[in-house]
């Protein structure tokens, strides 16, 4: 699949959310983090249309975490990233 | 110099430099000249280098003549998507918000390059910010809608689209591009070039613009399967300035691998449900090929993990993370495509627990992945179901049963590379993609230059 196809795939299924409590428990979830929060990283707050586009895309976030936050993962698993400690540079 | 010439291989016009036949600066020029004429008027040019490129293109000759040869692409013209950092010339991401973003240094890539004698011609054109957020439009770019090659209508495919659309054109001899989540080989396959995405970490990404620096790639778009060797075995290697980056060499020999019996594992694609009789013709017959040269050919299935989802909440997390000045300055506003904006914003809502998570299902992920590649060598499908879709209309409406095979590969940050494979019946290319484990970049390209040797689809020149 490729990103575009997977994007316009979750935008369908959260515009066809119906589950009535998860979906109460989404949209919920959408409210509170979309335009309120966001504008706190913001120079001014998103223009009406913006900050509901945002939510709408907030919503389809949702919806792509609820499948991954579903998947079973061991106690404890390492996460697929590293770093390498930085020694000083002494002359 | 005969238009001809642009259209070789980067393999052909090294033996006529080497040789003399013709010169640095007659190549670079008659390049120069097809980016003008043709490049630009396919919105495939974000800025021509004369300057540099000439500048490059004379060192090339001097030392060439003085026997200092440094290698298969030294007197080359190249082109580099717009995000390489480049000295002195602008680099503006593709976008409208870094019009006058120009750098003080050359990206890690760029100096490779140099070093191997490579002369760049011209900065190419991209999807905005590598497409970050998301776009809804092939116009989604500081340059406007980069068109396709094979027929002007039709777009040239993202994010590496100048890449893809210059290397078709013989506007360049061979160009860089990146791939976070298709921005390689799906321009590769809409524009019938071949692209190579290598493993991640194989190239420093010192210097290139970050959208996701866990799942960013650098790797070359070409003629051939064999030029994306010669340009790999340039730009890959450990840099200190990037911790990512693999302290393993590469080195491509097709002998080694011209007998090797590979063993093929074909990923599932329902043809049928998506409407695909041309990859399907195409796709028959190249496995034919392979079936003829003796590989052992058998489906496979995935291991049933949100790869997908994985992949879009790492990549949107740390999309959100890479642009956040741009975002608090405000200026992010400026971007061409209004989804970009809101995708990008909207990744500012992530937690931190989801993002680690999508991390640990991609540990989980490699570790499945390694097991499929213990019973095949490499992965193989139609990189995508369609020809490109129309340049003018959204993508949301176009972009219909396309399939790709992007989600795990990237996530998982395997090599893959995209070879034409045919077109379909109203003469769009379509692209063949072997995907490969990690660091067996060796593998994908044999098995492609064999395909290569078979088929002459990568020769077919568009109607330029």
């Amino acid at each position: 699949m490729t990103r575009r196809e997977f994007h316009f795939a979750l935008f369908a299924a959260a515009a066809a959310f119906s589950v009535p409590d998860m979906g109460q428990e989404v949209e919920q979830k959408a409210e509170d983090m979309s335009p309120a929060s966001i504008n706190a990283w913001l120079p001014a707050p998103m223009p009406p249309e913006q900050a509901q586009q945002v939510t709408e895309a907030v919503k389809a976030l949702q919806k792509t975490l609820e499948t991954l936050r579903a998947y079973p993962l061991p106690e404890g698993s390492e996460p697929a990233f590293t770093f390498q400690p930085l020694p000083p540079k002494r002359g | 110099m005969d238009d001809e010439v642009l259209f070789l291989t980067v393999t052909q016009q090294a033996k006529l430099l080497k040789s003399r036949k013709i010169s640095s600066v007659e190549l670079t020029q008659a390049y120069l000249q097809a980016l003008r004429a043709r490049g630009e008027a396919l919105r495939a040019v974000a800025e021509v280098a004369e300057e540099v490129a000439l500048q490059q293109a004379r060192q090339a000759d001097k030392e060439i003549a003085s026997g200092k040869y440094r290698g298969v692409l030294h007197g080359i013209p190249y082109g580099a998507k717009d995000l390489f950092a480049t000295k002195g010339i602008p680099t503006r991401w593709g976008s409208p918000a870094h019009r006058d973003q120009m750098f003080d240094h050359d990206a890690a890539v760029i100096e490779r390059l140099q070093r191997a004698g490579a002369v760049l011609v011209a900065k190419l054109a991209m999807i905005e910010l590598a497409g970050a957020g998301g776009y809804e439009f092939a116009h989604a770019s500081v340059t406007g809608a980069c068109l396709n090659p094979w027929d002007r209508t039709r777009w040239a495919g993202g994010s590496s689209s100048g890449s893809g659309a210059a290397v078709a054109a013989g506007a360049v001899a061979f160009a860089l591009g990146t791939e976070t989540w298709g921005s390689i080989t799906v321009p590769a396959a809409f524009c019938g070039v071949t692209g190579l995405r290598p493993t991640y970490g194989r190239v420093s990404r010192y210097g290139a613009m970050a959208l996701s620096w866990t799942m960013d790639k650098i790797g070359p778009m070409a003629r051939s399967a064999e030029d994306c060797a010669h340009v790999l075995q340039v730009i890959a290697g450990h840099d200190p300035r990037d911790p990512s980056s693999a302290d393993l060499p590469f080195r491509y020999r097709f002998s080694t691998w011209r007998s090797h019996r590979f063993r093929i594992g074909l990923l599932p694609t329902d043809f049928a449900k998506n409407n695909a009789p041309d990859a399907e013709r195409c796709f028959t017959a190249a496995l034919e090929i392979f079936r003829k040269r003796k590989a052992n050919l058998k489906q496979v299935k995935l291991p049933d993990l949100p790869y997908n989802e994985a992949a879009e909440t790492i990549i949107v997390a740390e999309g959100s993370s890479a642009f956040e000045t741009l975002i608090r300055s405000g200026k992010v506003n400026q971007l061409a495509d209004q989804s970009q904006v809101v995708g990008l914003l909207s990744g500012l809502t992530l937690s931190a627990a989801d993002y680690l998570r999508a991390t640990r299902i991609r540990a989980e992920a490699m570790k499945a992945m390694a097991k499929v590649f213990e019973t095949v060598d490499v992965l193989m499908a139609p990189t995508l179901l369609q020809g490109a879709p129309p340049a003018d209309r959204s993508l949301n409406e176009t972009w219909v049963n396309m399939g790709g095979n992007g989600g795990f590969a990237n996530l998982t940050g395997l090599p893959s590379i995209s070879v034409p494979m045919g077109f379909t019946a109203s003469g769009l290319p379509l692209g063949l993609e072997i995907i490969g484990a990690p660091y067996e970049e060796a593998k994908i390209i044999a098995l492609a230059q064999i395909f290569q040797q078979e088929t002459d689809w990568h020769r077919r020149r568009p109607p330029v």
